[in-house]
């Protein structure tokens, strides 16, 4: 290689390198892995046309299995965030026995298979059921019904609102609460201002991911919820009947819509998050 | 214990220092103690010896007390137990006269500083200096006001919008007392307050800190390990070690009359040589000192000498009398002095079985001193130590 001409700026050389070898890897990987099967759903979808799109977008079926997909999900990870935090809180701040367990528990919904967890959450609020016998009693159906989606969706979504916030609370600075109540705060002062305002950031990743896993979450849903289209059919189900027509065009606009639908959303939630952490000032 | 109370071979002050002892009976009389700490122990769960034990001390209105010790001494955690941030597992706490010991941490009224300054991180500099007055429900308007007034006062005027992240440690530790003085607290409390300061901003703070104290009279009390800190900054000294109060009183009186050997050694920087009394006198290696009261003949001494505590001999003197001679072993000039380490030449005693190694401290400026290198063979004098009966084991 030649010396560079004088007066040409060098290219910036790092003393750590390795940034064009993970950037090459990332780009090469995130193709392969997640680019290149949806450009190929796309691609399949223009097949549809513009017509079997509006049918998509139209069909009440489908508007009714959007509407319980995104709902459900959108519940279970309105619901995951504070319970979430909790655990987390719990986990960083205090040592007691048993605690080993409990976050062994915490990653249990990581492994297991969702079918599993689906029948057994299904047996459980079934009517008979061990906790479905009492919520009977109050007339709260949970299995075959919506709500039965919600609580299937925050099983699955619990792990990551809990592993997003862990370490953000074993950063906080114990001695700004310290601060705070010596300047005369509750503790339920110093929780409202100090302490969640600085999770903010790690709640709304943590309620994103809840939230697009309970979107994808198919094998435990489909046991609890019952299947009955216009009442309890998740989108991913609807996807798979349409399969099993062979109707491969109605399938892949639906998936289509919930691609754009998510998509959507994760960059909503993650331009709040850029946003809210710039608040703080480049902390961190 | 009375064993132990040393008295220190002052040549000529004896009256000065009895003048001291007067003025300090007068004002320990009048100050009626904004802040005492009676007999605290603090326990920890792991720790098998406490962090705290049987700690008293008053601290005068509009006073600066320092806590003064090593890492370890427990004073950290008597100034947590005076803010109510520890709980004492014996002991009373009196703020003003109450007894306070039970009062939770927000009911207090006391400001505390951290050394990790502990702002709150999501908050701007207004929003953290208002803290205080905004969970009181304090009017914005007066809020403002206020918030101006202590930034101003903390040198740190039009910085209300911006972030901690933004600022440097020393701004940030400014805020954290412009946030603590704006409860208006009736103690001011700080833990290390310029401990993660680099040295130049950490002496600028300190001056600082005492305009800002000659301001607002506030009593309080410094937690520290840094003895120059501690006696620059503050009125009266609790040296502490290992849980224990080992002395309290004026710098100057800590400095000049260590109660202590812990003290001797702590404070001032001291050498630790061994003595003992030999007819009518303390014998420290080859130099003779008048001996401390209560001791007997035979018995050992503990001598604690500081660098200032010994004077070169000018070579013109004629018959030099208790000034053995020693060789330079190093000489380091450091800012105005020259720190010598004198190995003193072994004398005809048996007893000097080891070679004794004794700190010198002469000005830059002595004529003696630049003319001195490493190996010339010097003629020393001891002006004074701080001489305590050894403890029989």
């Amino acid at each position: 290689m030649s010396p560079p001409a004088a007066g040409v700026a060098r290219a910036p050389r790092r003393v750590l390198p390795g940034f064009s070898l993970t950037l090459g890897t990332t780009i090469f990987w995130l193709s392969i892995v997640v680019l290149v099967p949806l450009a190929a759903l796309v691609a399949k979808s223009s097949e549809v046309g513009l017509h079997g799109l509006r049918l998509a977008l139209t069909d009440p079926r489908a508007l009714a299995a959007y509407r319980l997909s995104f709902g459900a999900s959108f519940i279970a990870a309105l619901i995951n965030a504070p319970f979430g935090a909790v655990v987390a809180w719990v986990l960083v701040r205090y040592r007691f026995p048993g605690k080993a367990l409990i976050d062994a528990l915490v990653d249990l919904p990581f492994a297991l298979p969702t079918a599993v967890a689906g029948i057994t959450s299904t047996s459980i609020y079934a009517e008979h059921g061990v906790l479905g016998r009492h919520l009977a009693h109050w007339g709260i159906k949970v299995a075959f019904a919506p709500a039965g989606v919600v609580v299937a969706m925050i099983f699955v979504g619990l792990p990551f609102v809990v592993r997003t916030v862990e370490p953000v609370i074993a950063e906080i600075d114990f001695e700004a609460e310290e601060a705070a109540a010596s300047l005369g705060a509750s503790r339920l002062t110093v929780l409202r201002r100090v302490v969640f305002p600085a999770l903010v950031p790690a709640l709304l990743t943590g309620f994103a991911l809840a939230f697009a896993r309970g979107l994808g979450e198919y094998g435990s849903v489909i046991f609890i919820s019952g299947n009955m289209p216009m009442r309890t059919e998740i989108a991913p189900l609807l996807i798979v009947t349409r399969l099993e027509q062979y109707d491969y065009a109605g399938a892949t606009a639906i998936a289509v819509v919930m691609l754009a639908v998510a998509l959507l959303m994760l960059v909503a939630v993650g331009s709040l998050q850029t946003w809210s952490r710039r608040r703080l000032g480049g902390v961190r | 214990m009375n064993a132990l109370l040393g008295a220190l071979t002052f040549a000529g002050a004896t009256d000065e220092a009895r003048a001291k002892a007067r003025t300090t009976e007068r004002w320990r009389d009048e100050s009626h103690g904004e802040l005492a700490v009676e007999d605290v122990t603090k326990r920890y769960p792991r720790g098998e010896a406490p962090a705290v034990e049987g700690a008293s001390f008053v601290a005068a209105r509009g006073g600066v007390t320092s806590l003064l010790g090593p890492s370890g001494s427990g004073k950290s955690t008597l100034l947590r137990i005076i803010a109510g941030l520890e709980i004492p597992d014996a002991g009373t706490v009196l703020l003003g006269g109450d007894d306070v010991t039970d009062l939770p941490a927000q009911r207090r009224g006391v400001g505390f500083v951290f050394q990790s300054y502990a702002l709150f991180p999501t908050m701007s500099v207004h929003d953290n200096v208002a803290f205080g007055l905004s969970i009181r429900g304090v009017p914005k308007r007066v809020i403002d006001e206020r918030v101006r007034e202590l930034l101003a006062r903390v040198q740190l005027g039009g910085y209300g919008r911006r972030f901690p992240a933004e600022l440097s440690g020393g701004e940030r530790q400014r805020v954290a007392f412009a946030r603590a003085l704006a409860v208006e607290p009736r103690v001011l409390l700080l833990d290390e307050p310029f401990g993660a300061l680099d040295a130049r901003v950490r002496v600028e703070l300190r001056a600082w800190l005492r305009t800002l104290h000659r301001e607002t009279q506030l009593t309080t009390i410094l937690v520290t390990h840094d003895q120059e800190e501690a006696l620059e900054v503050s009125d009266r000294l609790v040296v502490m070690s290992r849980g224990r109060v080992e002395q309290t009183g004026t710098p100057e009186e800590v400095y000049a009359r260590p109660a202590t050997p812990f003290v001797a050694s702590f404070v001032g920087g001291a050498v630790e040589l061994a003595g003992v009394v030999r007819r009518g006198q303390a014998e420290i290696g080859p130099f003779r000192l008048p001996p401390p009261r209560h001791v007997a003949e035979g018995d050992g001494l503990r001598a604690f000498v500081r660098g200032h505590d010994v004077e070169l001999v000018s070579p013109d003197e004629s018959s030099p009398e208790n000034a053995p001679t020693g060789r330079i072993e190093s000489r380091l000039a450091i800012g105005p002095s020259v720190r010598l380490t004198v190995r003193l030449d072994r004398g005809p005693a048996k007893d000097a079985k080891r070679d004794v190694e004794i700190p010198v401290t002469v000005s830059r400026d002595s004529p003696l001193a630049s003319a001195l290198a490493r190996g010339d063979v010097v003629r020393l004098r001891l002006r004074r130590a701080a001489l305590f009966a050894r403890e029989a084991s």
